[in-house]
């Protein structure tokens, strides 16, 4: 999970009170489909935002690709320059797919957590949103049983 | 049992005589068990489960626990009811109940408890202090100063988030061990230290 789609969970969270440990004395918030409502709009602000992401990111891969290939050509007599083109490009190219992989994953959760807004109550919601940010935002350790 | 002349506001009291006892679940195990035992109430309102309740409360309890071991306080998990009046048997002068409070009744591993009920778990003679580490508890609090008028109790009359109590007792624990003071006192120059950090940090983010 990107930090962008966390800092959008994370938000979410804090409006029902469920970011913080509860009061030792607190009584559970009640949940109506506003919080539903702002749950949805924050991800599919995050969403169009993915998506450009995901364009530039396509863009620069092309570009780099065709910038990598036209210097290939021109330095094809040199094999000092040729290894330098390659190994630059991969290296680079490595560095966008790992990055789109990162959006992709965070469209695939995003996706289901809009189809979830839609076909669920919002305390149901509440407890999928919460589970998953817990669960993907914490690192794995060995927790006392 | 013998009496201590010095009455407990007064007396110098160590880590070692001091009891920490937790009504709320600190375990994996007893977090579980709160969900399915009816009545109980703090578990029930993570929504996420054991991995939200792990990061946000028994992490510290986690961190918290150990060097409070290593000072020599007792630390009680999955307090019972019947356990809490146990605790009455060996006289601690410091017994802290760090519990849930819901519609005047105070939260222990096998159920909620009424005020009344944690009330006759107090023996009539105690003369220790009893730290109601849970919120707004003013039924019991009117009922143990009536009823057991040897008994010193501190309360907190607002809602207090559990991270900054553990925190403050493991503050609390090193100050009772490096200084010879009374509970109280230390429970006071604690939170004075605590509220002037508080006021420093305001101070240079302003």
């Amino acid at each position: 999970m990107t930090h962008t789609l966390a800092s959008t969970l994370a938000s979410y969270l804090k409006t029902i009170d469920q970011l913080e440990p509860q009061s030792l004395g607190g009584r559970q918030r009640t949940l109506s489909d506003q919080d539903s409502q702002f749950l949805r709009a924050s991800l599919m602000r995050q969403q169009r935002f993915n998506n450009a992401m995901i364009v530039v990111a396509v863009v620069l891969l092309c570009a780099l690709f065709a910038l990598a290939a036209f210097l290939l050509l021109l330095q094809r007599n040199s094999v000092n320059a040729v290894a330098v083109i390659s190994g630059t490009t991969f290296s680079a190219m490595l560095g966008i797919i790992a990055f789109l992989r990162r959006l992709w994953l965070d469209k695939s959760a995003m996706d289901l957590l809009l189809f979830a807004c839609q076909g669920l109550s919002p305390s149901e919601v509440a407890n999928l949103v919460t589970s998953f940010y817990f669960k993907a935002t914490e690192p794995r350790r060995a927790v006392r049983t | 049992m013998l009496v201590d002349p010095v009455p407990v506001s007064r007396r110098v009291v160590k880590p070692a005589e001091c009891v920490l006892a937790f009504g709320i679940p600190t375990t994996r195990e007893s977090f579980e068990r709160a969900l399915t035992v009816s009545g109980t109430d703090y578990a029930k309102q993570f929504r996420g489960g054991w991995s939200q309740y792990y990061a946000l409360l028994a992490k510290d309890v986690e961190n918290v626990e150990s060097p409070l071991r290593e000072e020599g306080v007792t630390i009680v998990h999955d307090l019972t009811l019947e356990g809490f009046a146990a605790l009455f048997e060996r006289p601690f002068p410091a017994i802290i109940l760090f519990s849930h409070w819901k519609e005047d009744a105070v939260e222990f591993s096998d159920g909620m408890a009424s005020a009344g009920a944690v009330l006759a778990a107090v023996p009539e003679q105690f003369d220790g202090i009893l730290d109601l580490c849970v919120c707004h508890p003013m039924a019991l609090v009117a009922a143990l100063h009536k009823q057991r008028p040897g008994c010193l109790v501190k309360y907190l009359p607002v809602e207090a988030k559990p991270h900054f109590w553990m925190y403050f007792y493991k503050a609390l624990f090193l100050h009772l061990k490096q200084s010879d003071v009374s509970y109280l006192t230390a429970i006071q120059e604690v939170a004075c230290a605590f509220l002037d950090t508080a006021q420093a940090g305001e101070t240079l983010s302003r």
